[in-house]
């Protein structure tokens, strides 16, 4: 049987009964038509004899004319790995225990070893009895149709997950969730075990991680920060990717201690700077594959785009932030002058003439003695005011030592301050509770309170002013504080000028409260001491009877 | 009959100095008030309802806008004169129906011209100011 495969079967039915000049005209007719076929076309018998091939199909398998007739079909034609396989499929088909599979793709294999992937139609030839003879096969080389269609797939799958990276990029608000959406994104559609990603500084070559997922705290003290210079890691200067494969022999430590097997370091770059590194690390794999390299490659560009693009973003926000800042604390300022200033000077003007007035009636001696007050309370009035606006700036543009401050000192101080800027008013200030106490402060302490106890003479419409100053310790959450408690018989303060009294002073302006910039100051002064201050009913819920304000600061000890 | 006048200011100072100037010079101080929403309270309250109201703008609790607003729906014909050193509430005073606006910081004169103006006396004003 071996030798009968190296005889030419179309000849044979000839040469042995030597007449069918017909079928052998019809055979070359056959010849001619298969060999104007652009695929392969061959016919084999029961043992994958090859019986006929066309021309096509010996020029794609690299054989000359006829050399390929009589051999076994899997031996010559397909490759080692599918041989079996196929083997089976095709000795089941020609006896019969399956169906001929109309479309079947399989690899074959060239002459000079180059694999082929063919789509082929199959069909059985029958003899005149019914009985299966051998196959019949078409089939059509779709080696590049297949690449063209794993490269678009690929692109497909390469696109998709940057289409997801970078929407993540897109639909972030804040920096931080940026990166670390980033980070999960990239670790969870390539499944690998942790990662981070640094910031870099070019001009000083060195990187700062700032964001990392699924890596050990040892392994993150020891990788904070990165210095570029460091071997590979110039790569990234240069934007190319580092991939670490084989982890224990280029980074045996890391293996070592952590485990791991694969490492990366993509550059993130953005207009030809290198602004961060995403590094990932798997304990599981061994190897990125060609598809995951050019993802990630391509990934450091648009995470590099999307992160500084957000940067300038912040950058942007930041700025104008200060801006508005700037500009409020202006307004504010011409705000308070407009109304503080000119309440001074008209009060100081029309007593100037009132005295003028006065000075002609021998029975106004009395009254022109209380304008002499007057005229000093404003003018106090008009330095305290311009002594806060200083301190204001001042607690605006810098940071104030604090040190333990005698509270006792600084009320006793203030209350002194109050009844001598008042001295036509009947005030009466009373001060229970701890004695002693030492609280974390400035300076600036006293101007709390003096803020405080003058809101409570100059808004109240009684003839007996009482203010009581309770101090006592409380523990918050935030722990232990020393609180100061003014309770007023002032004209009291509404619900809803109570929740914006403090916080949204300079926003809202001096003229919606009517209180000047007293509370803007002892809301500044106490947030910089690590305080509090709010304000309530005396009385709770009757606003109308006066205030407490309480104002809550750290003790020294 | 004496014209008599209600001040609403947040200034102690300002309102002993003006009442001082209007008793002395002959008008007559229906009430003063130091915010808004004592001004509309009181007001409220009156039977007889002063000649003019002098108004501050900037007050606790109630700003003089405010304030002149609902005493104005109350009765449209009661005049008052705004008082503010805020230039940009004076459009605002003139279409809630103030009669006129004084700014601060303004000499006594020019005060107690414009309430010569609204309620047609001239008390004894003349020879402070003259």
């Amino acid at each position: 049987m071996g030798q009968e495969h190296d005889r030419d079967p179309r000849e044979k039915p000839a040469e042995k009964h030597g007449v069918d000049i017909d079928a052998r005209r019809k055979r070359v007719r056959v010849d001619s038509f298969l060999n104007l076929v652009g695929g392969i076309f061959v016919v084999m018998d029961m043992n994958a004899r090859i019986m006929l091939i066309n021309k096509a199909g010996e020029q794609m398998l690299g054989y000359s004319s006829g050399e390929l007739v009589g051999k076994n079909w899997f031996d010559h034609c397909v490759p080692p790995a599918a041989r079996e396989n196929v083997r089976q499929v095709f000795s089941r088909l020609v006896t019969g225990q399956i169906e001929p599979v109309e479309f079947f793709e399989n690899n074959i294999i060239t002459r000079d070893g180059k694999v082929r992937l063919i789509a082929w139609h199959n069909a059985v030839l029958r003899d005149e009895h019914g009985q299966i003879e051998g196959t019949l096969s078409s089939g059509h080389d779709i080696t590049e149709h297949r690449h063209a269609e794993d490269l678009l797939k690929k692109q497909a799958r390469v696109m998709k997950i940057i289409n997801e990276v970078v929407t993540v990029c897109n639909e972030t608000a804040s920096f931080h969730e940026l990166l670390y959406l980033v980070l999960d994104t990239v670790l969870d559609l390539l499944g690998l075990d942790g990662g981070g990603i640094y910031l870099v500084n070019e001009s000083t070559r060195s990187g700062t991680l700032v964001c990392h997922k699924g890596l050990p705290l040892d392994f993150i003290e020891t990788v904070m920060s990165a210095n570029l210079d460091d071997g590979r890691n110039q790569d990234l200067l240069r934007h190319v990717p580092i991939f670490f494969e084989h982890v224990l022999e280029y980074k045996p430590e890391m293996a070592r201690n952590w485990g791991f097997k694969l490492m990366a370091g993509i550059p993130l770059v953005s207009k030809a700077h290198l602004v961060g590194v995403l590094n990932l690390v798997s304990r599981s794999r061994d190897t990125f594959s060609d598809e995951e390299r050019e993802i990630l490659s391509l990934l450091g560009k648009n995470v590099g785009t999307a992160i500084e693009r957000t940067i300038a973003e912040m950058d942007l926000k930041e700025s104008e932030a200060r801006y508005k800042d700037a500009y409020e604390l202006a307004s504010f300022y011409k705000d308070l002058f407009t109304h503080d200033m000119n309440n001074i000077l008209q009060c100081l003007l029309s007593v100037a003439e009132l005295q003028e007035f006065y000075k002609h009636d021998p029975g106004k001696v009395d009254a022109l003695e209380n304008l002499a007050g007057t005229i000093k309370l404003h003018a106090n009035r008009g330095s305290k005011l311009v002594s806060n606006v200083r301190k204001l700036s001042m607690l605006e543009d810098s940071i104030v030592p604090i040190h333990a401050r005698n509270l006792d000192d600084a009320l006793a101080e203030s209350v002194k301050y109050l009844l001598k800027g008042h001295p036509s008013k009947k005030i009466i200030v009373t001060t229970t509770g701890l004695t002693g106490e030492k609280v974390l402060a400035n300076d600036f302490l006293v101007d709390i309170f003096d803020n405080i106890l003058e809101n409570a003479v100059r808004y109240t419409d009684r003839d007996h002013i009482t203010i009581e100053i309770m101090v006592s310790r409380v523990v918050l959450d935030a722990g232990a504080r020393v609180q100061i408690a003014f309770f007023d018989n002032g004209i009291g303060i509404p619900d809803d000028i109570k929740l914006t009294l403090f916080t949204k002073d300079r926003k809202s302006g001096p003229n919606k409260r009517g209180m000047g910039m007293g509370l803007s100051l002892v809301k500044k002064i106490v947030d910089k001491l690590g305080g509090s201050v709010y304000v309530e009913d005396r009385v709770p819920g009757d606003y109308t009877v006066g205030s407490k304000f309480v104002v809550l600061l750290r003790p020294s000890s | 009959m004496v014209p008599s006048i209600f001040i609403v200011d947040d200034e102690p100072s300002l309102l002993e100095i003006f009442s001082a100037f209007i008793t002395t010079l002959g008008y007559e101080i229906a009430a003063v008030a130091s915010n808004g929403k004592a001004a509309i309270d009181m007001y409220t309250k009156m039977v007889n309802k002063p000649d003019l109201i002098i108004m501050d703008h900037r007050m606790p609790i109630k700003n003089g806008i405010e304030a002149s607003a609902e005493i104005l729906a109350m009765n449209p014909r009661q005049k008052i004169i705004m008082v503010t050193a805020d230039q940009n509430i004076i459009e605002k005073a003139k279409i809630i129906g103030v009669v006129d606006i004084i700014m601060k910081p303004f000499e006594m004169a020019d005060f107690l011209g414009k309430i010569t103006a609204m309620t047609g006396a001239s008390g004894r004003h003349d020879s402070v100011v003259g």
